[in-house]
């Protein structure tokens, strides 16, 4: 890049500053950019309604109010039940998509489902090799139960969760031929990364694990098959059972540095360079506090790093933050199914992550085939006979939040959707797309396609 | 001289005088002088990856060999099962394909290929071979990628000068400074809904185009990724839809990715290097079924693109490649599937090869932790590939000089 | 609704775009030619129409649709009223008030005025064009409300600052018109629309010269001569398959052989017939109780190779079974069918690939019946009365209820030697249930349990489920439950039932059934499906409608279960759907009808 502004490298950012609590300035203002920011970050981006609600709100009590979820989460969440279970009945685990998806878009509490994704993405499991719906929808109700709690309980839980055991085939860990992958991807993905164990701890690792079986989809611990033998991990030396050896990895001065990280890189930046130094107070936080991830997203969102520049406009927006974030800033529905289909093509299928890594993120999430889909995955929305937008069509949306002009309705789009400004030349461009007579709401449709095939709306 | 090798430096010397006659003149007009002069067609690469270590003991099967009977208790194929090379090695039975194409002297393989210190995860020897840099650390750059940056360093970068094809993120081989890969899904998904429109394709393009202010690296690569994006889609889309074949392809996804890329070979792209990939070669458990339907797909569908790019009057200058991140452990575990190895073989496929087994299967008892030594650098099939076939140098791609393999043919 | 709402939308959309798409096509009759006594639309069609439709009263089938008991049925529904009191339907109607007051009459007056004797539409396949014919009584009223209707447009067009939409396209005298891709004109009592100019042509040659035409056509004067009376029917159709054959074999599209035998099976018998017949005609009836469609083709014995005797019957004799007495039946088929004469006659049947398939089924199922041959040995000790029956079932075991709740499907038919084979067919369903018992196990499924029962004058093979204690307490709702594969003895007949209640019943009700009346008047194929029970299941499934519904349209929860409730309320309008072929010495009939509840 032949930028000439010298790019804004977080290595010379003071801790100390980040993460203290937001202090809205002349240059941070707290505004609706900012809300709007808060929003798309923390959860899928806000309507108008929710914009208004939130500026009510000093920034803390947002952060709260986004922490603690909306109104009547209880009846939402049993009817969401419901509705997923209802679609295990045919065993294609396909089906699973599509009511997450609507959950996303009409629940009451946002950041829940926003980090139900990002444990979906961290503890990944896939129903290409899982295959039982009914696993895969068991463990996202686990993940989603325990999203902001401690860390230690979360990973005790997915390491008994019969879709991960049947997807890192722990259910084939025996006494006499350990199986290492569960225990492997323990260390390097799920709490410790590279270079914070060694290739003996793998194999002692899975000692600890063996005789952990599927019967009947479900966890069973099969004494005939687990290696009572003393081992040695990480440092320590007992006869460890995998319970016990969870804690000694979680324990370990890594782990928490490990999920502050992956936190940060999920909802301030995806910069590749941040500090460790900047990591670390953020893992001192989870130490201090149970390792409960609550107190560390509280921190995150509510920092005058969070609001900065160095965190606006600084992530690539992932599919599905795309898809739902849409949806969900025009207070719109669609055929939930069909959505999770078009969402397939765009590199983001729920349940069916690429490998146990999870998503990559960041600039992965773009390429020449995914950058296309994205912008046909809108249109598709728009143009989908099921969409509706404020329980109308996109013109009747623009009409009741007097958009009627192009100009307005762009400005607005900008407001809820784009992470960046747009460019007064790109606004006249768009603007002018929609300068010829013709039907309305086509028209409105087509400069919303229009701007989801622009970079700022690439951008979270 | 080999034909390639005559043909690479017809280029060189036409594109040189070309450049030399041409100090001054403006770069746009220079490049459609350069596309316009009639330049025999280039050699392309078509990389196949097979995703998740392919056991390789179980691929080209030293069936003579006892150690290798008593390691493999279920998974063991027979002197009568494999499709004999020779009366030591045998394609694992699925393999009809390739020991057809051997057979035709269209196929070679590598043997014992692997680096020293093999690391046993996915991702970290994924990464390894992808990038070809052993060292630990950050690895921004494939080694197409780099041999891309810098055929456009030296402005000799074509349109779209690689392709990835295929669902999968892309991949970390094509990655490079300066040069944006194409990624395709497959080649009917790559079109832009209303991409009929040239309204407003049009305006589209130019609000892309639009000048950004700077200062967001993140916004300045979605721009530059658009733009791309939006440039190939419609390039893709006017080459398409005049293919003809009478080559019956395998019904699977594999053989669709490599159909397509026959396609597009002769669509005239001027891409080098084609990428695709063939996941599920994980098998930690029920191995044999699975290999042997992986292994059936792989060979079944690179016979059939051999042959279609053979009836379209390329086969001289395209050759395919196969890796997989590791081979697996020699000792079959207790779920009858094979855990992570190291060394394994590579497979080509071309009718500019030098038919045959290139090097010894490695020893099934010298192992290292349980798993096969190899006893060649992956580095110096990718040497032999830039070198010998791409007609580039290695060394700087590389960051190293390997010794070159005698895999093509000399006159 | 939004279903209803736009159904309703589309009829009224529909009958209006009529009204004044009749009306707008009526040009003022030129003076030119003198008045000719009215011709008859065949008269007036070409010899290579393909297509010929013609209702010979348009206001009995309006008043048909429009004062059926099902509108006030549909118009008292919540969601009708919501519908009609939306602001784009009062919008509509208020423009609607305006177009009859100009005219002076509403609009149902006004489309009969353009046809209220007969209307007629033809396809030729000569020209590729389609044309409609419509005559009315009264021209002059017709003449009153074309120069209405077309007022009303060309004054729409000039406050747009839009062209004239009427172009004047005269031929032989004749004025007619061309708007948009269409061309009309008025041939005395008769208005002429089409969308093709050379057919326009030829219609208008006959209506002036006469001289060969469809009427004149040998098999437009036969299947005339069965057209039933003026009362009968709403509507009459015709179509020369014979031209129809001939096109698809120039195009190397015909086939009189099946793909595969299921189609085989279905269709075999009609495709026979169809390779020969000359022509076929449809004659549609409409009442308060049903609503019906036959389709009538000219057959002989002779054209069916001998082949096609196990569909047919060797004499074309063969009839369907009386169908069986099934509690809460859903649906019933039931057929003549000699399965092992039509595994017999697979080389004249099917391509090579099928008949490979075949062959290595037959080795394949051979090996659940002892190794006996599965068509000579299995299929052959059937007799040809073929039936399938599905019913509702209900889950007595609370913990192995599927969270889908799916129909069970029974198989039933006679053995030739009971005593004999009995005992084969009990071995072989119990292999099979071992069989499913191994697979099932691998994937972790529960296992089934068989017992034998003795039922009324026969016996059970039942099967049900050995549920775990974990099982029980998960209630994991498997689709699996939907499933408990039972075997039913009695008499000479052999259930094979995916259930084990819908066996029982079957077992217990054999012998119940009303006998079948005399072999002449019964259908060689019938079928029927019981829309009450179809309603019930749907309910049965409630939850699951709801979630995809919601799913599917992006509802919240409210409005997915007001969508579902009127579905379900809609299918208590109607009682039954079914189909019969029968197959006499000299015709092929395939009847269709739906009939509605009862009041």
């Amino acid at each position: 890049m032949s930028d000439s502004v010298a790019r804004l490298s977080l290595t010379k950012v003071d801790p100390a500053w980040a993460w203290s609590p937001f202090a809205a300035s002349e240059t941070a203002p707290w505004n609706r950019a900012a809300a709007a920011h808060l929003h798309r970050r923390a959860g899928f981006a806000a309507s108008f309604a929710e914009l208004d609600r939130t500026l009510k709100l000093a920034p803390v009590e947002a952060v709260d109010r986004l922490l603690a979820g909306g109104e009547s989460s209880g009846e939402f969440n049993q009817q969401m039940d419901d509705m997923a279970a209802s679609t295990t009945s045919n065993n294609q685990p396909e089906s699973l998509a599509p009511s997450w998806l609507f959950r996303m878009v009409r629940t009451p509490f946002p950041l829940l489902e926003k980090l139900t994704l990002f444990w979906h993405g961290h503890f990944a499991c896939g129903a290409d090799k899982v295959t039982e719906t009914r696993m895969m929808l068991d463990q996202n109700n686990l993940l989603r139960r325990g999203a902001l709690g401690p860390f230690g309980q979360l990973t005790q839980d997915i390491a008994r969760d019969a879709a991960m055991l049947v997807y890192l085939d722990s259910a084939t860990n025996r006494k006499a031929h350990p199986n290492e992958n569960f225990a492997r991807e323990l260390m390097e993905l799920f709490c410790l990364g590279v270079g914070n164990y060694t290739e003996r701890d793998v194999q002692e690792l899975a000692r600890c694990f063996t005789g952990w079986e599927v019967s009947r989809n479900m966890f069973r611990f099969n004494d005939q098959q687990h290696d009572f033998g003393s081992k040695t991990i990480l440092g320590k030396s007992g006869v460890f059972d995998g319970g016990d050896a969870i804690k000694i990895v979680v324990k370990q001065p890594a782990a928490a540095r490990f999920i502050a990280a992956k936190l940060v890189r999920f909802f301030v930046t995806d910069d590749p360079d941040v500090p460790d130094s900047l990591i670390e107070p953020l893992a001192v936080i989870l130490r201090e506090n149970d390792f409960v991830i609550s107190h560390a997203v509280r921190r995150l969102l509510h920092s005058q790093l969070f609001f900065s520049p160095y965190a606006v406009g600084r992530k690539i927006r992932s599919p599905v933050e795309l898809a739902v974030g849409l949806l969900r800033a025009l207070d719109g529905g669609t055929n939930f199914q069909t959505l999770a289909a078009a969402l397939r093509e765009t590199n983001q299928s729920l349940f069916f992550p690429p490998s146990v890594k999870g998503w990559d993120g960041g600039r992965t999430w773009i390429n020449s085939s995914t950058l296309v889909s994205r912008a046909n995955l809108v249109r598709h929305v728009i143009r989908d006979a099921q969409s509706k937008f404020g329980g109308g069509t996109l013109a009747g949306w623009a009409d009741r939040h007097q958009l009627q002009q192009p100009e307005k309705f762009v400005d607005a789009l900008a407001e809820l959707l784009l992470a960046a400004p747009l460019p007064s030349e790109v606004r006249a461009q768009l603007i002018a797309l929609a300068a010829a007579p013709g039907d309305r709401n086509r028209q409105l449709g087509e400069l919303l396609h229009a701007m989801s095939t622009l970079p700022e709306f690439q951008l979270n | 001289m080999s034909h390639s090798r005559r043909r690479f430096l017809a280029n060189t010397l036409g594109a040189s005088a070309v450049i030399s006659l041409s100090a001054g003149i403006p770069r746009f007009l220079l490049q459609a002088a350069e596309s316009n002069a009639a330049t025999p067609a280039e050699n392309i690469l078509v990389v196949v990856q097979l995703t998740g270590g392919n056991d390789g003991l179980n691929t080209i099967v030293p069936y003579a060999d006892d150690v290798y009977h008593h390691s493999r208790g279920t998974l063991a194929q027979t002197a009568s099962q494999v499709l004999k090379i020779d009366d030591y090695l045998g394609f694992h039975p699925a393999l009809i394909g390739f020991a057809k194409l051997l057979e035709d002297h269209q196929f070679a393989v590598v043997q014992g290929v692997g680096y020293p210190n093999p690391d046993r995860s996915h991702f970290s020897s994924m990464d390894i071979w992808q990038s070809a840099q052993r060292k630990p650390g950050k690895r921004p750059t494939g080694w197409i990628g780099r041999y891309l940056d810098e055929m456009q360093a030296a402005h000799k970068a074509s349109d779209l000068p690689a392709l990835h094809l295929g669902s999968e993120n892309r991949p970390l081989a094509l990655e490079a400074r300066d040069v944006d890969a194409a990624s395709i899904h497959s080649v009917d998904r790559f079109r832009l809904d209303r991409g009929e429109d040239s309204k407003f394709v049009a305006a589209v393009q130019q609000a892309n185009r639009t000048t950004r202010a700077a200062g967001n690296e993140l916004l300045g690569f979605a721009q530059q990724s658009m733009t791309s994006a939006l440039a190939s889609s419609q390039r893709i889309s006017e080459s398409l839809g005049k293919y003809k074949t009478d080559v019956k392809y395998p019904p699977t996804a594999f053989a669709r990715k490599l159909s397509s890329v026959a396609q597009l070979i002769d669509a005239s792209l001027k891409t080098r290097v084609y990428y695709v990939a063939l996941d599920g070669f994980d098998t930690h458990s029920g191995q044999a079924t699975n290999h042997a339907g992986l292994l059936g797909q792989l060979s079944g569908a690179v016979q059939a693109f051999i042959e279609d790019i053979k009836q379209h009057g390329h086969q001289q200058r395209v050759v395919v490649v196969t890796f997989s991140e590791f081979g697996r452990r020699v000792k079959e575990n207790a779920s009858r599937g094979t855990d992570h190895g190291a060394a394994a073989p590579m497979m080509l496929a071309g009718a500019s090869l030098k038919a045959g087994i290139v090097g010894k299967h490695p020893s099934l008892t010298d192992l290292d932790d349980g798993d096969i030594k190899h006893h060649t650098d992956f580095r110096q099939v990718y040497a032999t590939l830039l070198e010998d076939w791409l007609g580039w140098k290695s060394a700087t791609v590389l960051g190293d000089t390997f010794e070159k393999l005698p895999l093509f043919k000399t006159s | 609704m939004r279903f209803w709402h736009r159904a309703f939308w589309n009829v009224i959309v529909l009958a209006s775009t009529v009204a004044t798409c009749l009306s707008a096509y009526a040009v003022p009759r030129v003076a030119a030619p003198p008045a000719k006594p009215s011709q008859a639309a065949a008269e007036l069609l070409p010899g290579s129409t393909l297509v010929y439709l013609e209702i010979p009263h348009a206001k009995l089938l309006l008043s048909a649709l429009l004062e059926h008991p099902l509108r006030a049925k549909i118009e008292a529904t919540d969601e009708f009223k919501q519908a009609t009191s939306t602001s784009e339907y009062l919008g509509f109607q208020f423009v609607l008030r305006i177009v009859e007051s100009s005219l002076g009459m509403d609009w149902r007056k006004a489309i009969e005025s353009c046809s209220d004797d007969e209307l007629v539409i033809g396809y030729d396949l000569k020209t590729q064009g389609a044309v409609l014919l419509a005559k009315c009584h009264d021209e002059a009223l017709r003449d009153k409300v074309r120069d209405g209707v077309m007022k009303l447009v060309r004054g729409d067009a000039a406050n747009k600052g839009e062209a004239d939409p009427y172009t004047p396209d005269p031929y032989r005298g004749l004025t007619a018109y061309k708007v948009n891709q269409g061309r009309f004109a008025t041939l005395g009592a008769w208005l002429l629309l089409t969308n093709n100019t050379d057919l326009g042509k030829v219609v208008i040659d006959h209506y002036l010269d006469g001289g060969d035409s469809l009427a004149t056509e040998p098999s437009f004067i036969a299947a005339r001569k069965t057209s039933p009376g003026d009362d009968a029917a709403l509507a009459w159709a015709y179509t020369p398959v014979a031209s129809l054959r001939e096109m698809a074999i120039r195009e190397h599209k015909w086939k009189s052989q099946a793909d595969n035998p299921l189609a085989e099976l279905l269709v075999g018998g009609i495709l026979s017939t169809l390779d020969k017949t000359p022509y076929a005609t449809a004659n549609l009836s409409i009442d308060k109780h049903r609503a019906k469609i036959e389709i009538t083709a000219p057959r002989q014995a002779a054209w069916s190779s001998p082949a096609r005797d196990y569909y047919f019957g060797a004499n074309g004799q063969g009839t369907a079974p009386a169908p069986s007495a099934a509690k809460n039946a859903l649906a019933s088929v039931t057929a003549y069918r000699d399965l092992g004469k039509m595994w017999a006659a697979a080389a004249e049947l099917f391509d090579d690939e099928t008949q490979q398939k075949l062959a290595k089924a037959d080795t394949d199922l051979g090996g659940f019946f002892q190794g006996q041959e599965f068509g000579r040995d299995v299929l052959g000790a059937m007799t040809p009365e073929i039936e399938i029956v599905a019913a509702r079932q209900t889950f007595a075991n609370p913990t192995a209820e599927p969270l889908i709740k799916l129909p069970g499907v029974a198989l039933v038919m006679h053995l030739k030697d009971p005593a004999k084979m009995q005992p084969h067919m009990q071995a072989s369903f119990q292999s099979l249930v071992g069989f499913t018992n191994v697979l099932g196990s691998q994937q972790g499924a529960p296992q089934l349990l068989a017992e034998t029962e003795k039922v009324g004058n026969g016996k059970v093979v039942g099967t049900t489920y050995l549920l775990d204690d974990a099982e029980k307490v998960k209630k994991s709702g498997r689709i699996n439950y939907n499933f408990t594969p039972s075997l039913g003895l009695v008499g000479d007949k052999f259930i094979l039932s995916s259930t084990r209640g819908l066996a029982m019943d079957l077992v217990e009700g054999a012998g119940k059934a009303a006998e079948p009346p005399s072999s002449a008047s019964r259908p060689n194929t019938s079928a029927a499906i019981n829309l009450r029970i179809l309603h019930d299941i749907l309910k049965d499934n409630r939850a699951q409608l709801i979630s995809q519904n919601m799913l599917e349209k992006g509802h919240d929860k409210p409005q997915a279960e007001r969508e579902v409730k009127l579905l379900l309320a809609a299918l208590t309008w109607l009682h039954q759907a079914t189909l019969q072929l029968h197959a006499d010495a000299s015709s092929l009939k395939l009847e269709l009808a739906v009939q509605m509840a009862d009041e």
